[in-house]
C-alpha cells in the first residue's frame, strides 16, 4: 500500500502496476497468466478474461523461428533460482490484434523478476519493452558505418585552393605515399607528387574550376610519381563546391588509379598504328607490283614494236604493230593503278585519255585521235577489257576508214545514259558501216570483249558520214 | 585400218573465263590435232555446252567468273557425264589438289601455260579414253 501523506492520496500497488506504461505480466509457476496491466492488453489486443488462467505458450505459441524457447527457458530459470534475468533485444513477431493475419516484426527487451514469498518463488513478473525502433536504428547505423568504412578505402579528398590545404582520405594518402593527416594538411606535398609534365595541366584545371559556379565538374587524368610505386596514372573526378555563391571555390572529389587501363589503351593505340603501317605498306607493295607489271608489259610491247620495225614483210609488220598496241593497252591500265594507288577500280575518263595519247603516238601522222569522257569508276577487270576493245576499234578505223586519203579524225567518247556506259568510236572517213569479211584476230577480240562485258554493239553511219561503233553496257554494280 | 582413221579426235571443252586466254588454249588444242567442242566461262555455260556436245575431257580453270569455282563445274561433269578434267591454275596448293583428287583429274597444269605441258596432259587424256 502506497500512502502519500502530503496529498492524502492512497494508491493501491496493483493499480499502480496496472497503469504503468510498461507492459507487465504476472506469470505463475505453472507458466499460466495470473494477471497483466492495461499496457499489455493494449499491445496484444486481448482482454483480461482471455488471458487469466491460460498457459502463456498456448496463447503465444512457440514458433521455432522466434525466441519462444529462449523466453520460456528464462522463465524456468527464474522460477528455479529466484534470480532476476534480463533478456536483451530478442525477436518475437506479434499480431496487433488476434484476428490480424500479418505478423509484425518486433524486437523486445524483457526483465523477468521473481516474486518471492518466504524465500520461495511464487510467481514472476515479465516486464517487457518494445525496442524495435532502437534495433532498427542501430542496424541502420551499422550499415552506415560499414559504408563509411568502405568509402575510406576510396581515395576521396577536399581541396581548398585558397588555404592551400587538402583533406584527404587515408586511401588518397596511401596512393600518394604520404602521411595520413586526419584533419587535413597542406596540399603542396600532394602536388609535389604530380608528374612534372602534368602539373601545368592540373593547376589550369583547378584554376578554371575556381572561376566556375558550384557543381561544375572538374575531371582530369594525370600522372603522379611516388617513391615506391613509381609512375601511375590517376583519374580525378571532382566538383566545385562553395559555401555560398561569393565564397571561394573548394573541390570535392575522388581519385582512381587507372594505370592499367591507360597501359591497355596505349597498347591498343600501338596495335592500331602498327596495323595502319602494315596496310600502308601493303598498298605500297601492291602499287610496286602494278608498276612492275606495267614495266614488264611495256618491255614486251617494245620488243614487238622493234620486231615490227625489223620486219621486211608489210603484213608481218602490221601484225606485230597490232600486237604491240594490244599489249600497250593492257599496260596502260597497270600504269594508272600504280599512279592512282587504287587496285580494284580505275577512273575510266582519265584512263581513256592515257590510252588515246598512247595510241596516237603509233597512228599515221595525219590522223587525229580525240577523246572525251565523263568521270566514272570501273573495275580493273572491265577496264582491261574496255582498253582492248577501244584499241581494236581505233585500229579498225585506222585500217579501213581512210582508204582514199591520208588525213582524218577518230573520236572516242564515253557518256552515261540510263545507267549504261556508252562508248563510241567514230571516224569521219569513207568506210562503209557494214564491213564484211573481217574475220581476223581483231574481230574475234572485239566479239570476245563485248561478250565478256555483257555489252550491246551497234554500228551505223554517222550524221556527217563516217562510221560509228557504239557499245553500251550496264555501269558496274 | 590405221588407228588414226578408227579413232575420233579427242574432244575438249574449254572452261575459262578470260576470253583471250581461252582463244590461246583453243589455238593450242587445235594445233595439237584435237577438237574444241566449245568455250564456257562459268558453271552454267559449262553445263549447257557439255549437254550440247559431250566432250572427252574438260580443260578447267579453277577460278571462274561470278565467284564460280571450277571445282563445282568439275564435280558436275564427273557425276552427270563422267567427264574428267585437266585443271588449269596459277597456284593450286596441296590442300586444293587433295580436295580435287576424288574427281580423278587427268592432270594439273600451271599458269602461265607452257605448250608442252598442255600437250602432254591432252595426250594423257587421249590415251586414257582407251
Amino acid at each position: 500500500m502506497f500512502d502519500d501523506r502530503t496529498t492524502n492520496l492512497k494508491i493501491d500497488a496493483r493499480d499502480l502496476l496496472l497503469s504503468l506504461p510498461r507492459k507487465i505480466v504476472v506469470i505463475g509457476r505453472d507458466l499460466t497468466f495470473l494477471d497483466a496491466n492495461d499496457a499489455y492488453f493494449e499491445l496484444t489486443g486481448r482482454r483480461r478474461e482471455d488471458l487469466v488462467g491460460r498457459p502463456v505458450f498456448e496463447l503465444f505459441p512457440m514458433d521455432p523461428a522466434s525466441s519462444d524457447f529462449f523466453v520460456r527457458d528464462s522463465f524456468l530459470r527464474v522460477i528455479e533460482t529466484g534470480r532476476p534475468e534480463v533478456l536483451d533485444a530478442y525477436y518475437y513477431p506479434i499480431r496487433s490484434h488476434p484476428s490480424d493475419e500479418v505478423l509484425e516484426h518486433r524486437w523486445w527487451r524483457a526483465e523477468n523478476r521473481p516474486i518471492l514469498q518466504d524465500g520461495t518463488v511464487v510467481a514472476l513478473i515479465h516486464d517487457v519493452e518494445d525496442v524495435t525502433a532502437d534495433v532498427i536504428a542501430r542496424r541502420d547505423r551499422d550499415v552506415r558505418d560499414r559504408l563509411i568504412g568502405n568509402l575510406s578505402r576510396v581515395a576521396t579528398w577536399e581541396f581548398r585552393p585558397r588555404e592551400g590545404r587538402i583533406v584527404a582520405s587515408a586511401a588518397l594518402a596511401e596512393m600518394f605515399e604520404l602521411e595520413d593527416q586526419a584533419g587535413g594538411g597542406p596540399a603542396a606535398p600532394y602536388f609535389g607528387r604530380v608528374h612534372p609534365e602534368d602539373v601545368a595541366r592540373l593547376t589550369d584545371a583547378f584554376e578554371a574550376g575556381a572561376e566556375a559556379e558550384a557543381g561544375t565538374p572538374v575531371e582530369i587524368d594525370f600522372r603522379i610519381v611516388t617513391p615506391v610505386a613509381g609512375e601511375r596514372w590517376l583519374t580525378c573526378r571532382s566538383e566545385v563546391v562553395r559555401a555560398d555563391s561569393k565564397a571561394p571555390a573548394n573541390f570535392i572529389g575522388l581519385s582512381l588509379d587507372i594505370t592499367e587501363s591507360k597501359a591497355r589503351e596505349a597498347a591498343l593505340t600501338e596495335t592500331v598504328a602498327e596495323r595502319n603501317r602494315l596496310l600502308k605498306q601493303k598498298e605500297i607493295l601492291l602499287g610496286e607490283v602494278n608498276h612492275r607489271i606495267k614495266n614488264s608489259l611495256q618491255i614486251v610491247s617494245s620488243i614487238l614494236k622493234l620486231d615490227a620495225n625489223q620486219a621486211k614483210d608489210g603484213l608481218m609488220q602490221g601484225r606485230l604493230r597490232a600486237a604491240s598496241s594490244r599489249v600497250q593497252a593492257v599496260a596502260s591500265v597497270h600504269e594508272l593503278i600504280y599512279r592512282a594507288g587504287q587496285v580494284d577500280t580505275v577512273e575510266f575518263g582519265e584512263y581513256l585519255g592515257d590510252l588515246c595519247r598512247a595510241m596516237e603516238d603509233s597512228l599515221p601522222p595525219d590522223i587525229a585521235l580525240i577523246h572525251k569522257s565523263v568521270p566514272l569508276r570501273v573495275s580493273t577487270d572491265r577496264a582491261i577489257s574496255l582498253a582492248l576493245l577501244v584499241n581494236e576499234l581505233v585500229a579498225n578505223s585506222v585500217a579501213h576508214a581512210f582508204q582514199n586519203r591520208k588525213d582524218g579524225t577518230i573520236a572516242v567518247k564515253a557518256t552515261i545514259r540510263d545507267a549504261h556506259l556508252e562508248l563510241s568510236v567514230s571516224d569521219d572517213g569513207d568506210g562503209k558501216a557494214d564491213r564484211p569479211g573481217h574475220r581476223g584476230l581483231g574481230t574475234r577480240i572485239i566479239a570476245a570483249m563485248v561478250a565478256q562485258l555483257e555489252a550491246d554493239v551497234q554500228q551505223f553511219q554517222g550524221a556527217r558520214g563516217g562510221h560509228v561503233v557504239r557499245i553500251s553496257m550496264p555501269i558496274d554494280r | 585400218m590405221s588407228e588414226a582413221s578408227t579413232r575420233s579426235r579427242l574432244r575438249v571443252l574449254i572452261v575459262e573465263d578470260e576470253a583471250l586466254i581461252a582463244f590461246d588454249l583453243e589455238a593450242q588444242i587445235e594445233e595439237s590435232g584435237y577438237e574444241v567442242t566449245d568455250i564456257a566461262h562459268d558453271v552454267e555455260t559449262c553445263r549447257a555446252a557439255a549437254r550440247r556436245m559431250l566432250p572427252d575431257v574438260a580443260l578447267m580453270d579453277y577460278r571462274l567468273k561470278n565467284g564460280d569455282s571450277g571445282r563445282d563445274a568439275a564435280i558436275w561433269l564427273r557425276e552427270e557425264l563422267d567427264v574428267p578434267c585437266i585443271f588449269l591454275s596459277g597456284n593450286l596448293d596441296e590442300a586444293t589438289r587433295e580436295l580435287l583428287a576424288p574427281l580423278d583429274p587427268i592432270a594439273f597444269v600451271g599458269k602461265p601455260l607452257l605448250p608442252p605441258a598442255l600437250r602432254a596432259a591432252l595426250q594423257k587424256a587421249d590415251a586414257k579414253r582407251g
